[in-house]
């Protein structure tokens, strides 16, 4: 994660997305976190980084850990275009890692107070991390389980003939037939790895597999360090001994103080209430979708947080009208005027943040033109998947009167496929 | 493992037949992103009958151009002042079609930005003359190109031939002219050579639908122009993005009054583009007949068929404006709106269903980090 952070000063996208827009897309609930200047998100995400490398290190711990959750979180609720998986699934690791003793073997810490060292840990403390990291797989593998992933090898289709120019791979890209064959494996690879790595006999053939999966990931995307998380975290699944093994060849591994830490009972009731509660809300969080009307893939209600990994391929374009209902007149809004080129594109096709730019559009017009009580309407069409587009949102309903909360959108128009459409 | 072998059978067995089965239902209907769609044709005749055509005529025009300014600014009077307009004129329109042909040699060059950017900024244009400090080839100033020849040649002093040639008289404003045609030419020459010696071939091979390939570009090109002609040219003269207050200082040439002819112009060579219409109109394959191939479908009809009538009644609105734009904005307005809106409704089949269906990328949006 110190490499994540450090990539991220280096590239200079720390501008593009703090210091380029003037409006930011706020995550629901938290719409009072504001970005500091662009020197100052500097100095945050240099925090990120020796706090990741202090865990990495196991130097100051616990407070490396607190800080690195604190700080890493503090990055990615600033604006919901990020929002990436991969980047909530560090915010979740970060945070069980506050609460987990990974300090106390092979550590700085253990080096500067040797009585911190312990030879084992109760075995939840694995057991979480399994958990988390199993969870996710299992979402990721459920929600490829839909019409358009399974009989359409959609996205795929879309996403691999581009990398048709590879060497010795290049040429299966462009066959239909490979689109399907990875499509299928990876809804297979992701429902059954978790239980292949827990398996002491399918677990090295399984490691193989998720090396193999996740280095094919990168090279075939842009999904930056996930592979890499996924590759190490899946090392969890190794019995202690095989990573005795490892630290011995690395020539750590004498000294043995045979000590086992056992965590005070008071301490373990209050971790059980907690993790049971954090657990319950891992499994929930992705089924919420199940509350709102529609496919989750066309109205995003209960996307995020959810595990939907490289499920979509969506474009969509989004024209505001804002409208004087005093005087009638009207204007038409150039979304480059307020946003960037990538948030208006996320913009566009996410009901949620079209709500909340809206609100801004309202806001601004009211401040700078003096219009009492704008309306705004939007002109919305996505495109799904290689479909053609349909429109969106209802084009005359007044956005600045909508109240954004977490029912049912009703002014998101239902999906209708085009197969549908041609047999009516 | 014991444990595991019947599931294994069991996915194993359940993905065989799902494949099966798949196989045979869905033998009738086109796989996405799959046609036997020619694309290396439609490369050809683009640049064949379209690009390079269209970048001959502009760089014989800009040299005529070249030409008549030199001549007006050795010996200033009405009749060569006549002349070099006509060559502006000539310049200007063919400009039009090869403005959205930019990427690849065009891009690297910024011809458009270094070309055309308008609203022209006269006390910048003054400045520039006046000190003789050009920058031809920044492409983030509005005091140079096509905007201040037309500000040059139609918009001096009180407008009048007698004030025009009168002003280049002055030695500054001949060589401005002088250089700036010279500029123009040399630009056109040197994207029109890249096209020739070198870049044609690669293009013409460059087949697929990842961004940067060839028809990645032939589609985004058409749409970064297409929503140009919208908004610089109509939308924001006509006070569509500024709460119905007009800016007719805002149209594209407001000197010479080509506005309209201009845009005009511009949404038929969009057309052509499309179409695949060439400059001797004959129509070859184009992005239509690729449609056409993957049967793409919108609301239960044809795309193309959907992109067709579309242009001829944007066309059709465009048309209806009464020249020049300038006034029209104000005295036509809704006619000008009507227009407007008629070039926007276009854009969701042009820019957000084409790419869809034929699975390419709208790349003139970037992302800026990673994707999941």
């Amino acid at each position: 994660m110190a490499a994540g952070a450090f990539r991220f000063m280096a590239s200079g996208w720390i501008e593009r997305l703090y210091g380029e827009p003037d409006f930011f897309f706020k995550f629901y609930g938290f719409e009072w976190v504001a970005p500091l200047s662009v020197s100052g998100m500097y100095w945050a995400y240099g925090i990120v980084g020796l706090s990741a490398l202090g865990i990495m290190l196991g130097l100051f711990y616990r407070w490396s850990a607190l800080v690195f959750w604190l700080s890493f979180t503090y990055t990615e609720l600033i604006d919901v275009t990020n929002y990436l998986n991969h980047y909530y699934l560090v915010c979740l690791l970060g945070l069980l890692l506050i609460f987990l003793p990974a300090h106390r073997r092979f550590s700085l810490d253990v080096w500067r107070k040797p009585s911190l060292r312990v030879e084992t840990v109760p075995a939840w403390c694995l057991y979480v991390i399994m958990l988390q990291v199993g969870i996710v797989y299992i979402f990721a593998g459920f929600a490829k389980l839909n019409a358009d992933w399974l009989l359409r090898a959609m996205p795929l289709a879309v996403w691999l003939p581009p990398k048709a120019d590879w060497p010795v791979l290049g040429h299966l890209f462009t066959q239909s037939w490979a689109a399907y064959a990875f499509s299928w494996s990876g809804a297979l690879y992701d429902l059954s790895i978790p239980f292949l790595l827990l398996n002491r006999r399918t677990r090295p053939l399984a490691y193989v597999a998720v090396i193999a999966f996740h280095l094919l990931t990168r090279l075939l995307f842009n999904i930056g360090l996930f592979p890499f998380i996924m590759i190490f975290n899946t090392l969890i699944f190794f019995p202690a001994s095989a990573h005795e093994r490892w630290l011995r060849k690395l020539g750590y591994g004498s000294g043995a103080t045979g000590k086992k830490l056992v965590f005070p009972k008071a301490q373990v009731s209050l971790l059980r209430a907690g993790l049971l509660g954090y657990f319950a809300l891992q499994l929930l969080l992705p089924l919420r979708f199940l509350c709102y009307p529609g496919n989750v893939l066309w109205t995003e209600e209960g996307y995020r947080f959810a595990w939907r990994v490289m499920l979509v391929e969506k474009a969509g374009q989004a024209t505001f009208t804002v409208r004087d209902p005093q005087t009638g007149r009207q204007s038409e809004v150039d979304n480059t005027d307020y946003l960037t080129p990538y948030q208006e594109k996320q913009m566009a096709i996410q009901p949620d943040l079209i709500l909340q730019y809206a609100h801004h559009l309202a806001k601004v017009y009211q401040q700078d033109y003096g219009i009492a009580n704008p309306e705004v309407t939007v002109d919305g069409f996505v495109a799904l998947n290689g479909r053609s587009s349909r429109r969106l949102i209802a084009p005359d309903v007044n956005l600045a009167a909508v109240e954004d909360n977490l029912w049912p959108k009703s002014w998101i128009l239902p999906f209708e496929d085009e197969e549908k459409i041609a047999q009516q | 493992m014991q444990l595991l072998k019947p599931v294994f059978t069991f996915v194993l067995t359940a993905s065989v037949l799902l494949f099966s089965g798949c196989d045979s239902n869905m033998g009738g209907t086109q796989s996405p992103c799959e046609s036997d769609f020619d694309q290396q044709a439609l490369f050809q005749h683009v640049v064949d009958a379209l690009i390079l055509p269209g970048y001959a005529a502009l760089e014989l025009s800009t040299q005529n151009l070249q030409t008549a300014a030199s001549d007006f600014a050795q010996a200033p009077s009405p009749e060569t002042l006549d002349e070099v307009r006509t060559a502006f004129q000539a310049a200007y329109l063919n400009w039009q079609d090869a403005a959205q042909y930019e990427f690849g040699p065009a891009e690297e060059v910024a011809l458009r930005a270094t070309l055309n950017n308008f609203p022209l900024n006269i006390n910048a244009l003054e400045s520039r003359i006046v000190g003789g400090a050009y920058d031809f080839a920044n492409p983030n100033t509005f005091d140079k190109g096509f905007p201040a020849l037309d500000y040059l040649l139609y918009g001096l002093g009180d407008r009048t031939d007698g004030a025009i040639v009168a002003q280049f008289e002055e030695a500054a404003y001949a060589e401005f002219l002088t250089a700036q045609t010279a500029f123009m030419a040399e630009s056109v020459k040197r994207v029109h050579d890249a096209w020739k010696n070198g870049y044609r071939d690669q293009f013409l091979v460059t087949t697929g639908t990842a961004a940067g390939a060839s028809l990645s570009q032939i589609i985004n090109g058409l749409n970064e122009h297409y929503e140009m002609i919208k908004r610089d040219k109509l939308g924001i003269p006509s006070g569509v993005v500024t709460l119905g207050f007009t800016n007719p200082d805002k149209v594209e040439a407001p000197y010479s009054g080509l506005s309209l002819a201009l845009a005009q112009r511009a949404l038929l060579a969009a057309e052509q583009f499309y179409l695949g219409v060439g400059r001797d109109g004959q129509n070859g394959p184009g992005l239509d007949d690729y449609l056409e191939a993957v049967n793409a479908t919108k609301e239960g009809e044809s795309l193309n068929t959907r992109i067709q009538q579309q242009f001829d009644v944007a066309k059709a609105a465009l048309a209806a404006v009464p020249a020049p734009l300038r006034t029209a904005v104000d005295e036509n307005n809704d006619l000008a709106v009507t227009a407007y809106n008629e070039i926007a409704r276009q854009i969701v089949n042009l820019k957000t269903d084409m790419p869809s269906v034929l699975c390419v990328a709208i790349t003139y949006i970037d992302n800026p980090s990673d994707s999941d």
